[in-house]
């Protein structure tokens, strides 16, 4: 009896799941339904085109931009993440005091528009003479996309349980094989959520690229919000889909190689 | 167990790969650019306004065998700020809109002009090159022309099925719920001066708040950028209201059925300006590019583009185009007399206008 | 040996507390100084005189107050609304679904993030409109009456803002349930307790730091949104954001958009520690 009924809840829960991932992708799947649509407006009815691709491989601004924001945002997200997980696992060791202000610092970025750290940053920047370049862009991404990376990944370090990393020292490992072995699996998850989540903030934030980037420079949403003037191109629905296809292989590539890290370092982890 | 350590270092050495590739790759491009040693300058302008096109830079780069990089704005006041913090000596010319010019000339980042350097500048209309506000405090021109086009009334006739010749139609308790007006103030204060009969270039702000408090009932949107009119007028959700002469064009070209009409009260222009910025090193080449964009070739190119025209300045062109272009512009049979051009804002003003407009759409 | 280890810590937090405190405590300082400043620094040479004026209007106008609670209010609709379909699909992921599919289901999550912001509010607006994909299965019907249009109401604009911001909420919440013990639930059950208990004196405590993040990563950028309302709402949709964005972008009036700024981060901060005050309490008393 109980047993049926926990079935019924597993699959409500499944149901409710596919649904929301069904409502997440809708507009995607109309976007690459729109980048094959002949009409620049989008105006049914449908009539198949690659018009839209052929222009996007034929001017090279928006690859290019698109392949900088990728690179860009994935090298944002990592030392973010690096970042994060290193100052949660310094902040276990420190003093209260510490893991007190810290997470409260942390929210500063969170709360100051982007707009506004945006300006002061380029004040700053110009004042200490970088100005507009890599390094300030860079700075400028990485203190909005770190407090996500940081706040996901302390939560859980803070709630982690520390037996299994005392008993493997216990066992006479060293503090980086329990680190590599023992913590880092245990808190993967988060740290996946973490870097996820700050390479989509990095992916789509505008202001503070454009205020930051060095001259000649353009990343994809700079290119995008730049067209108020005269319209986005469909090509750019044709960028969506590519991406999308892109991720779709990819997880696929991974699913199929069998190759997930976060089981790699479970599996890893029961192995030991 | 050694196995997935190695396999996990692989993929880091992948993304550093990635990474690294992708930082060198956009280096070499940069190095690339300088070893050709092509005489470079950078534009400062809208995305996909003219320029760019086929008929824009690249047929200046085919016949200079100079380079044009564009710098694309995304507002004019942004642009300010990127010119004050490090965009002189990196930007040589931009293109603005009076109307925050004199904040552009507090700031001392535009050049005086030497119109005698530009050989097509004799040409362009003279209502447009020679404002009084387009000039320094000497008197120096600041600003060459180059492209201009009125902010004016629309209306879809398939829902709006009567001849509208007045702004008071969008005041209209009919309209109710298919009105839109520009998300911008300039445009706002001045299409409500005319509605209520005051002086656009300085209205009595009374009168006029009080006039678009009342329209607001009536509006279903304030639209902000191109795609946002688009979207908001093929899904049949507003019908009547103020818009770009070049989005109606371009509407209209692509089969839309939509009506453009110059307003007995008369309409509001905007006309677009090359400066170039204090300091630049590429001076020469500066005066070489807002010639070619005032000549002949290129306004020609630009007034009779498909899809997207823009109204040219040079009066050797606009007196030679066809009546079907000229339609297409919205001209036919001649171009709107009464046109409120945007003009400069003091500090004062700018503050009023733009604290006036805000508290329209904060209001309920 | 506890030396060493100080030490060690002290160097991992190093590099992201000098980031976080040039990179966020500078700007926020410069906030705090330009909301004092007459005009605007960033494009006039530098300081032209100091004034009382902006932070005054900004604390004192009724304008603001009220665009300010508007803004809250969407804020915390959108936030609650992200946590009512986030918090099942959440628990779907890291609980129900196979190991080896989560990390996949959440990498499917921010697909739509892989497009401009810009392009998916046209989206979601296109398959909104009147005529459109969803309206009008709904219009033949019969469930609305037709003509019934979304579009430009601040129904649509809260639609999108949840249709945005619910791939983060799934991604906090997701890495915190993923820790819970199966066995604590499991052991829940087998001591009699039925789901709704055991939902209430053990998921949802071991949750709320999730919660936390979440609602952080959640409300404050929605409570500062302005592409959304400018671009599918109408003429009563403003929010505090358009207003403090057209300080900056339109205006060139820095230093009341810095000023409005500062009203917001105070408010923001007021209600976090609020919404953390609530949480504890609420973790107590389930705990006690």
């Amino acid at each position: 009896m109980k047993r049926k009924k926990s079935n019924l809840f597993r699959k409500v829960m499944i149901g409710w799941l596919c649904l929301t991932m069904f409502i997440l992708l809708f507009p995607i799947a109309a976007i690459i339904f729109m980048s094959f649509n002949a009409s620049k407006f989008g105006a049914l009815p449908f009539e198949f085109t690659t018009t839209w691709y052929v222009q996007l491989f034929e001017s090279a601004d928006l690859l290019a931009a698109t392949w900088y924001s990728l690179w860009f945002s994935t090298l944002v997200s990592v030392v973010a993440a690096v970042l994060g997980v290193l100052a949660s696992f310094a902040l276990r060791k420190l003093s209260r005091k510490w893991n007190k202000t810290f997470p409260t610092l942390m929210n500063i970025p969170v709360i100051i528009p982007w707009l506004v750290s945006a300006v002061s940053l380029l004040l700053l920047f110009n004042l200490i003479g970088m100005g507009k370049s890599f390094v300030s862009l860079f700075l400028g991404n990485l203190v909005a996309v770190m407090p996500h990376s940081f706040l996901i990944t302390y939560a859980r370090v803070m709630s982690m349980d520390k037996y299994p990393e005392e008993a493997a020292r216990t066992l006479g490992a060293s503090g980086f094989k329990v680190f590599v072995n023992v913590a880092f699996p245990m808190i993967f998850p988060a740290v996946l959520s973490g870097m996820l989540m700050s390479f989509i903030l990095c992916f789509n934030c505008f202001v503070i690229q454009y205020y930051l980037a060095p001259f000649g420079t353009y990343t994809l949403p700079m290119l995008i919000y730049t067209m108020i003037r005269a319209g986005y191109s469909p090509s750019i629905n044709a960028i969506a889909a590519i991406l999308t296809l892109f991720i779709v292989l990819f997880i696929i590539v991974m699913n199929k190689v069998g190759f997930d890290a976060g089981q790699l370092f479970g599996k890893a982890n029961k192995e030991d | 167990m050694k196995k997935k350590i190695f396999s996990a270092m692989l993929v880091l050495l992948l993304v550093c790969q990635m990474v690294m590739t992708g930082c060198s790759s956009s280096g070499n491009d940069k190095e690339d650019k300088k070893s050709t040693g092509k005489d470079k300058i950078v534009v400062a302008n809208w995305q996909s306004y003219a320029t760019d096109a086929e008929y824009g830079a690249a047929k200046f780069e085919e016949e200079t065998g100079c380079e044009v990089e564009h710098y694309f704005i995304s507002s004019i006041p942004e642009l300010l700020s990127v010119l004050q913090n490090g965009g002189t000596g990196n930007i040589d010319v931009v293109c603005i809109n009076p109307l925050y010019l004199q904040q552009y000339l507090s700031a001392g980042v535009l050049e005086a002009l030497d119109t005698d350097k530009l050989e097509n500048f004799k040409n362009v209309r003279e209502d447009f090159r020679s404002i009084d506000e387009v000039k320094d405090k000497d008197g120096n021109i600041i600003g060459v022309p180059w492209v201009w086009g009125t902010t004016s009334l629309f209306y879809n006739p398939d829902i709006v099925k009567e001849e509208i010749t007045s702004w008071s139609a969008l005041w209209d308790p009919k309209y109710k719920d298919v009105v839109t007006l520009e998300n911008e103030y300039d445009a706002a204060i001045r299409t409500a001066a005319m509605y209520v009969g005051e002086d656009p270039k300085s209205p009595d702000m009374d009168k006029v708040q009080s006039a678009l408090t009342e329209l607001k009932s009536n509006v279903k949107t304030y639209w902000t950028s191109h795609d946002d009119f688009l979207k908001a007028y093929t899904s049949g959700e507003i019908a009547i209201g103020n818009v770009w002469g070049s989005i109606a064009t371009e509407l209209s070209s692509e089969g839309y059925n939509i009506k453009y009409v110059h307003p007995d009260e008369g309409t509001v222009g905007w006309c677009d300006y090359w400066c170039i910025v204090k300091g630049t090193e590429k001076e020469e080449l500066a005066y070489k590019w807002i010639d070619y964009c005032i000549g002949e070739e290129f306004q020609n190119s630009m007034g009779t583009a498909k899809g997207q025209a823009y109204a040219p300045v040079n009066t050797n062109v606009t007196d030679k185009l066809s009546d079907d272009a000229k339609k297409a512009l919205w001209m036919y049979p001649e171009a709107p007399e009464n046109v409120n051009l945007a003009l400069p804002l003091s500090d004062e003003d700018l503050k009023v206008w733009t604290g006036v407009w805000d508290k329209i759409k904060a209001g309920n | 040996m506890n030396k060493h280890r100080k030490k060690l810590a002290g160097c991992m937090i190093f590099p992201s507390f000098s980031i976080l405190l040039l990179m966020s405590i500078v700007p926020l300082c410069m906030l705090v100084l330009f909301g004092f400043v007459d005009g605007n620094i960033s494009t006039m040479n530098g300081i032209a005189g100091y004034t009382l004026e902006n932070i005054k209007e900004a604390f004192s106008s009724l304008m603001v107050g009220k665009l300010m609670l508007k803004s809250f209010w969407i804020a915390v609709l959108v936030t609650f609304l992200c946590i009512l379909i986030g918090y099942p699909a959440a628990w779907a992921i890291a609980k129900i679904v196979p190991e080896r599919y989560r990390s996949i289901l959440v990498t499917v999550a921010i697909v739509p993030a892989f497009t401009s912001q810009l392009l998916l509010i046209y989206s979601i607006m296109t398959l909104m409109q009147s005529n459109g994909l969803v309206m009008t299965p709904l219009t033949v019907l019969g469930i609305i009456p037709e003509g019934t249009s979304f579009m430009y109401t601040d129904a649509m604009v809260i639609l999108i803002l949840v249709y945005e911001y619910l791939p983060y909420m799934i991604l906090s919440l997701y890495s915190c349930l993923e820790k819970i013990d199966d066995n604590v639930i499991a052991a829940s059950h087998t001591l009699g307790a039925n789901r709704f208990h055991t939902f209430i004196n053990v998921v949802l405590p071991q949750s709320f730091s999730g919660l936390m993040t979440g609602v952080l990563i959640v409300l404050i950028p929605v409570a500062g949104s302005f592409v959304e309302p400018n671009i599918a709402g109408g003429p009563y949709s403003m929010m505090i954001g358009s207003l403090i964005d057209s300080q900056f972008t339109t205006s060139l009036n820095m230093g009341y958009g810095a000023a409005l700024s500062l009203v917001f981060l105070i408010v923001m901060s007021f209600a976090l520690v609020v919404i953390k005050g609530i949480m504890n309490f609420a973790d107590r008393k389930i705990g006690g």
